[in-house]
């Protein structure tokens, strides 16, 4: 990973990779779906040496979106990199700075104009076993205060050949964890969205590109 | 040769373009006065430095019906400058398509001190408030996006966005600050209460006004502390939920059970003319304001007066106290009336 390059963001459920609008995936009580979109914000990035030392720090904000449309969801990268951490989300002051460039552009669609603040992470797609219009399931999962702040650090080892590494949202733990039939919308702050966005912090990992 | 000579020209005059802009963008340094004892705003201007082109940007932004999405409602027509940019004599906003909003439409001025926004606190910065009646289904029901598409269809306004910022390609951040530099300018601060308190010889207070700030001063002011009246908190002043269309008020944006029916207190400066009052705008006068704190403040000893609940003649007294923050200066400033009214 030389100096320069960038890092994919790719999209798994389980060990297969999400095709938006189109794959049919299973939760593990059963539920059938299909993902329409995904965004999500990473900040304040880290990136760490073979010894532990910092190679770089970065207060940068990036919104990552992947839907049927666009899928290369990635960030600059900083060679020889063995780890890197960064937040899920933006922090409660980024939330409350009133910036409204570049990522945080309210005009991105991640802005809750009725409660200030930036949703962290957005999860969409259609399902039988949901109530929403048409089938529709729809997880705006954001919020800042205490005590169920959204904002969660994620730590990740690159192997040996992290040239060819990518970075995996698995979205099954969070598909696991919800009923679609009882929670087909969450889209306010409170402790529900405070446990679906440390799912899905816990659900990056590094993997070979395939 | 030609064709060299050609690009030569076309590189020179690809050139000089970033200083040909320089020498265009040159926006004239606007000054904004509040008195010198009033508190530090919140509002930081050094990200958005107040100049002529941007407050004429603004206010043109302020009274064009171009920001809701079938461009017949302004952010003036909710926010009229004759009445302390409030909506006299309506209890909720109108909207687009004769739809009515949930809350009374507040005043604007002395928002540059304000932590917070609407009547539940929802939003936290001046600039980012704007993007709320936009896109309110039943205010101007319209989207950001939207609105800046139609924004750069109209070269004036590409024009106008390039002389405040330099920049003729409308963006969220310039358009909001843009409509900030209007909506920072909207400072009350030369009532007859202001120029007394100051000690100007021509402002003089009747022994009726002067005994109604004594009694504000006793029962009121806790929440309501001078000069800005208001310590943008959030109470629950008792007024009864409306059962036909509840409003839980603050606990929408905290979800903390005590925030239920609380609601941001209002800043009373030109109190006379914002009527009707509440966040329903249920009560049509001062005297029906004034006339509810006395019922709970025997109803509750101790808390909504500091001391002993106020009767008839006091409430006639506070009322004359409160007609004396009417600000006609304000009120009367044509540089915040609609543009075409200065002309």
């Amino acid at each position: 990973m030389a100096s320069g390059q960038s890092i994919r963001f790719r999209a798994f459920f389980g060990k297969e990779p999400v095709e938006w609008d189109n794959k049919v995936f299973r939760s593990a009580a059963g539920e059938t779906f299909r993902f329409s979109q995904l965004a999500f914000y990473l900040s304040d990035f880290s990136w760490y040496g073979d010894e532990g030392q910092i190679l770089h720090e970065s207060g940068r904000v990036e919104l990552l979106k992947a839907d049927s449309e666009q899928d290369s969801m990635q960030i600059r990268a900083t060679g020889k990199a063995k780890r890197l951490c960064f937040r899920l989300g933006l922090d409660s002051a980024t939330q409350v700075s009133g910036e409204t460039r570049g990522p945080l552009d309210p005009a991105l669609g991640m802005y809750w104009a009725w409660n200030t603040g930036y949703i962290q992470c957005k999860l969409e797609g259609v399902s039988s076993a949901s109530g929403g219009k048409n089938g529709q399931f729809e997880f705006h999962l954001g919020g800042y205060r205490s005590p169920c702040p959204t904002d969660f650090p994620v730590c990740l080892s690159f192997a040996e050949a992290y040239r060819n590494q990518e970075i995996r949202l698995n979205l099954k733990p969070l598909m696991d964890a919800v009923s679609l039939k009882k929670n087909w919308s969450v889209i306010s702050p409170g402790e529900q969205a405070n446990r679906m966005v440390q799912i899905i912090a816990n659900a990056f990992e590094t993997a070979e590109t395939k | 040769m030609n064709r060299l000579l050609l690009l030569f020209f076309l590189f020179m005059a690809i050139a000089a373009v970033p200083a040909i802009q320089k020498a265009i963008f040159k926006p004239e340094k606007r000054d904004i006065f509040w008195p010198s004892s009033w508190p530090a705003p919140v509002y930081n201007f050094k990200k958005n430095p107040p100049t002529k082109e941007g407050f004429e940007l603004g206010r043109a932004l302020f009274y064009d019906p171009i920001l809701s999405r079938d461009s017949s409602i302004s952010c003036s027509s909710c926010h009229l400058s004759f009445t302390g940019f409030a909506h006299n004599d309506h209890a909720l906003s109108h909207g687009i398509e004769g739809r009515i909003g949930k809350r009374n439409a507040p005043a604007l001025m002395n928002l540059i001190w304000s932590p917070v926004f609407h009547w539940d606190g929802g939003v936290l910065h001046l600039e980012q408030q704007a993007i709320n009646p936009i896109s309110q289904a039943d205010e101007m029901g319209s989207s950001l996006p939207e609105v800046l598409k139609k924004l750069n269809r109209r070269p004036e306004y590409r024009k106008m966005f390039f002389r405040a910022f330099g920049d003729s390609m409308i963006r969220t951040d310039n358009f909001l600050k843009g409509l900030a530099q209007f909506t920072a300018s909207l400072i009350s601060c030369r009532s007859r209460y202001d120029l007394y308190t100051a000690g100007d010889s021509n402002a003089r207070f009747s022994e009726q006004e002067k005994n109604g700030l004594l009694l504000f001063r006793k029962n009121c002011s806790s929440c309501h502390p001078e000069p800005l009246f208001t310590n943008y908190t959030f109470q629950n002043n008792l007024i009864k939920p409306d059962s036909a269309a509840p409003d839980s008020g603050r606990f929408l944006i905290t979800g903390r059970k005590e925030d239920i029916f609380k609601f941001k207190v209002p800043a009373l400066r030109n109190i006379a003319l914002t009527y009707p009052y509440m966040h329903d705008g249920r009560f049509r006068n001062l005297k029906q304001v004034l006339s509810h704190y006395e019922a709970i403040g025997q109803a509750e000893k101790g808390r909504w007066s500091e001391n002993s609940p106020y009767g008839d003649k006091e409430k006639k007294d506070i009322l004359a106290f409160l007609l004396t923050l009417t600000d006609s200066s304000f009120l009367r400033n044509k540089t915040f009336h609609h543009p075409s009214f200065q002309k």
